[in-house]
């Protein structure tokens, strides 16, 4: 029997309730602020209720979701910001924080999508695949590359353990 | 030394979700972009189960995947589903607070039942005449027919499903305080059935 292309409501509504944190987290770590971030989460969700007869079940719902909610979030940093609204930073500022920041902003961005959605998301290289759209070759190869970058910075930073 | 992660935490430590979590405000947002979306009874809808939730329970929803507050059914068998599962499948499921019995109701053709499916293989379980009070999650399956609805009335409940849509996958569900006393439930140019609640 074949398969009804399409998801529904409910499944894309229990992928956002249960996963909402780490769409955020990723989401503000590319946009750089988490109001940002979080108006790009339901951007990309209200576009993926909208779209939602589109999904071919060629991957996971979830990979089409984070799919979206990364080519929004990037949207979102193209986007020029409102004048009137003076973007907060996402942690206090203290020279550590701004100096991985200012380190990691320097990557180029398929290394920053990648690094977000290894260590913010927890996806597997396949799913993160999925996600970006690339081989999973690609995706190996680019957090090879991002962790040579940060070495220096792991070799001398000095990080407080979050509880 | 720390660890690609530790340091990844550090730079972007996570923001806080439940200020920003917000889900009808997406199927709000969607409407904005569609015209014709059948959203607002998925809004009505999805504020109402939340609202019901709170009062049930006092804490909003929560659905981390373990300890959680919601569990997930198949509609087809009645059986809980993982999180997981489910939200990788286009299939409806429908989300009730967790501990809660769940009843289902139909109302196909002539019949119009409403089941106690915890103990039943199926979610076409046998009809229930009596039930001990306390909180159910009712779950309703619309008949397309958008000139028949499903009813349930009895001490502090009247209820009525709405028309129809596909958006909420055939399913209606209701979270219930069953009270001692007679319920009567009824579709459209039926009669009414009825089942008591004891204490």
């Amino acid at each position: 029997m074949a398969t009804k292309p399409g998801a529904s409501l409910l499944s894309i509504e229990l992928v956002y309730r249960a996963q909402f944190a780490r769409f955020l987290h990723v989401a503000t770590a590319i946009t750089g602020d988490a109001e940002r971030g979080a108006d790009a989460v339901q951007e990309a969700f209200a576009k993926a209720v909208r779209r939602r007869l589109d999904f071919r079940r060629e991957g996971s719902l979830e990979g089409w979701l984070w799919r979206t909610v990364v080519n929004c979030a990037r949207d979102q940093v193209r986007r020029p910001q409102r004048s009137s609204s003076t973007p907060e930073p996402v942690v206090p500022t203290e020279p550590d924080h701004d100096r991985l920041r200012s380190w990691i902003a320097q990557l180029p961005e398929r290394q920053r999508l990648v690094l977000f959605l290894r260590y913010y998301a927890d996806l597997d290289y396949r799913q993160i695949a999925h996600a970006l759209g690339i081989r999973t070759g690609t995706v190996a190869a680019a957090l090879n590359a991002a962790h040579a970058a940060l070495r220096p910075l792991l070799e001398s930073t000095e990080v407080p353990h979050h509880a | 030394m720390p660890d690609a992660r530790d340091l990844m935490t550090c730079a972007v430590p996570p923001p806080s979700a439940a200020e920003h979590e917000d889900w009808p405000g997406v199927l709000a947002r969607a409407a904005e972009g569609r015209r014709g979306f059948p959203v607002t009874m998925a809004v009505a809808l999805a504020t109402s189960l939340a609202a019901a939730l709170l009062l049930a329970f006092g804490s909003p929803l929560s659905t981390q995947s373990s300890g959680a507050a919601v569990v997930a059914i198949d509609p087809s068998t009645g059986r809980h589903i993982d999180l997981g599962a489910a939200s990788r499948t286009s299939k409806p499921v429908i989300l009730v607070p967790a501990g809660t019995r769940t009843l289902y109701a139909w109302m196909n053709g002539p019949r119009s039942e409403i089941g106690d499916g915890v103990s039943a293989a199926t979610w076409h379980g046998a009809p229930i005449s009596k039930l001990l009070a306390g909180n159910y999650a009712l779950v309703v399956a619309i008949t397309p027919d958008p000139r028949l609805a499903f009813g349930l009335t009895g001490p502090g409940i009247h209820r009525k499903t709405r028309p129809f849509s596909p958006g909420h996958g055939g399913y209606q569900t209701w979270v219930l305080t069953l009270r001692s006393g007679t319920y009567r439930y009824t579709v459209t140019g039926l009669p009414p059935k009825t089942f008591q609640v004891y204490k």
